[in-house]
């Protein structure tokens, strides 16, 4: 009986988390409200107003459920992992009310697909006549893929008053894990700082930019927000359905790269730099790891593009392969090139380079997916740290350090963590790509978009479209989810639903 | 942070970032001759 009233207790603190999570997200829904109010796109309108609708109750329903446990119950590691999880998967089903009541998509699952694409910052799209979506929608869109960079969670944080005690764990659930100052509250508050400066600076930009190169003021406004939003976010949404081919400039390509090679920085990175500590970017294992895998990858993809002839010169080499490239390893997803062309115009090899690029990814604790760079590097530390243990045995064990805003001893807990990671990416990279050959896609298209999905890239190589099978749909929001949220409170969700069924499954027979 | 600090943070994060898409861009002049 005792445990059966713990089961309830644990319950009941994670709706309370989970319906803060939720109504702060929803919230977010008063933007689009907004914007279809001042365009006067009424059906819009309408679906957000019953859309926030549904999910305030929802998250008002589950706050009230729990706040009866909220100071006598206190929040441990496997609360804050299920929050976390749970409310992702929660708020994937509430943030796709808007695309189903919209039309755009051909079924619930692919809104479903789309939303998820958006908060794991991937950028594949389902979403039909992208070119004529409403404002309000476009909005929304784009909206979601900014918070998902930063993490629900995190926003979740950021406006928490009271009970933060256990957020630490919450946080480290939505796969972040670095505390840019001791307490978790002010850290979200400061990667949102961070985030909103950059919002600013980055629009700014881009709207300028847009209007030298012919668009209307307003148009080039709203281009220029949503774009920003993708970029820093690592996203890869765009308003168009061209993607940024649609713009054909070589001052807009340049603008998001910059904007999307910043956003796959780390946050506390971006912290030490903006504390005076500019060093850092040099002598930080994540940007040193970037650095040279970007470095390595562009180069052969640029020496085979330019070899076989793809492109005549050196700026259109720069412009479409280094470009998808750098989108590619940032896992952002931006493309100015319609997605066949991987396939039909560079060939097999450089599409291979773009699926290493997807899988090793941003950094850590960034907006970015992949194994990570900082994973990237601690694997490369322990590798040299192995052979020299094995030509120096009979001389005294020496210490190997990384630098990581600190210098920081590598230990086997970490570097063990790092293979754990990496091993589950490419378990899941396998299985995706299985699944594609399985439907009749050709082997290296079902693992560009394996790639694409487990990496949070959203780069297409053609796979991923309404047409494509309901099971490659489910297992490309399970990928998303699964590489976005890092795997353990996920995992951690699985146990727990698994083990609270067997435990009712039980207790019925006992009956 | 201070507003100082934090356009000093801003202007070193993106003229790095230009460093080093000037060194990919240089790449491909060399490799394109």
């Amino acid at each position: 009986m005792k445990k059966i009233i713990k089961n309830f207790d644990d319950f009941k603190i994670i709706n309370f988390y989970v319906g803060n999570v939720i109504i702060v997200t929803a919230s977010m829904m008063l933007i689009p409200i907004l914007t279809s109010l001042i365009f006067k796109e009424w059906s819009t309108l309408l679906d957000f107003i019953i859309s926030i609708s549904i999910a305030i109750s929802l998250g008002i329903f589950l706050m009230f459920t729990g706040r009866s446990k909220i100071d006598t119950v206190k929040v441990q590691w496997k609360h804050g992992l299920i929050i976390a999880s749970s409310s992702w998967l929660i708020l994937t089903l509430l943030c796709a009310v808007p695309y189903e009541l919209s039309g755009n998509t051909k079924s619930f699952l692919d809104a479903c697909f789309d939303v998820m694409s958006g908060f794991t910052t991937t950028g594949l799209a389902l979403t039909q006549d992208l070119d004529h979506l409403s404002l309000g929608l476009n909005m929304w869109r784009h909206i979601i893929t900014f918070v998902g960079g930063q993490g629900m969670v995190v926003l979740a944080l950021s406006f928490m008053v009271n009970h933060t005690l256990g957020a630490y764990k919450m946080y480290v659930g939505e796969g972040k894990d670095a505390e840019l100052v001791p307490n978790v509250k002010n850290t979200a508050r400061i990667i949102w700082k961070i985030s909103i400066v950059y919002l600013i600076i980055g629009t700014i930009m881009l709207w300028i930019n847009g209007m030298f190169i012919g668009m209307q003021p307003v148009s080039a406004f709203f281009h220029g927000l949503f774009i920003f939003m993708s970029a820093w976010s690592t996203g890869g949404f765009a308003p168009m359905s061209q993607n940024i081919l649609y713009y054909h400039s070589l001052s807009y390509e340049l603008l998001t790269m910059v904007l999307f090679v910043i956003g796959s920085l780390n946050f506390a990175l971006h912290y030490a730099i903006w504390q005076g500590n500019k060093k850092e970017i040099f002598k930080n294992i994540e940007t040193q790891s970037f650095f040279i895998t970007a470095l390595i990858i562009s180069f052969f993809v640029a020496l085979k593009l330019t070899n076989s002839g793809v492109y005549s010169n050196a700026i259109s080499v720069f412009r479409k392969g280094v470009y998808n490239v750098l989108s590619a390893h940032t896992t952002t997803g931006f493309g100015n090139l319609y997605a066949r062309q991987f396939a039909t115009e560079w060939g097999d090899f450089p599409v291979v380079m773009l699926i290493i690029a997807m899988l090793i990814g941003g950094s850590a604790c960034s907006t970015a997916g992949g194994f990570k760079g900082l994973r990237v590097g601690l694997v490369f530390k322990s590798i040299v740290a192995e052979v020299d243990k094995l030509l120096n045995s009979d001389r005294k064990i020496r210490v190997f350090k990384f630098h990581h805003i600190k210098d920081i001893v590598l230990g086997d807990g970490m570097v063990k963590s790092a293979y754990l990671i990496i091993t589950c990416y490419i378990i899941l990279f396998f299985i995706g790509t299985a699944l594609g050959t399985y439907y009749g896609y050709p082997v290296l298209s079902s693992a560009f978009e394996a790639a694409s999905v487990t990496g949070n890239v959203g780069l297409s190589i053609g796979v991923t479209a309404p047409s494509m099978p309901a099971a490659m749909k489910i297992y490309y929001i399970i990928a998303m989810y699964l590489g976005r949220l890092e795997f353990i409170s996920v995992f951690v969700l699985i146990g727990a639903t698994f083990g609270g069924i067997k435990r009712l499954w039980l207790r019925l027979l006992e009956q | 942070m201070t507003n100082k600090r934090i356009i000093s943070g801003v202007i070193t994060e993106i003229s790095y970032t230009l460093m080093f898409l000037f060194v990919l861009y240089g790449i491909n002049m060399i490799l394109a001759r």
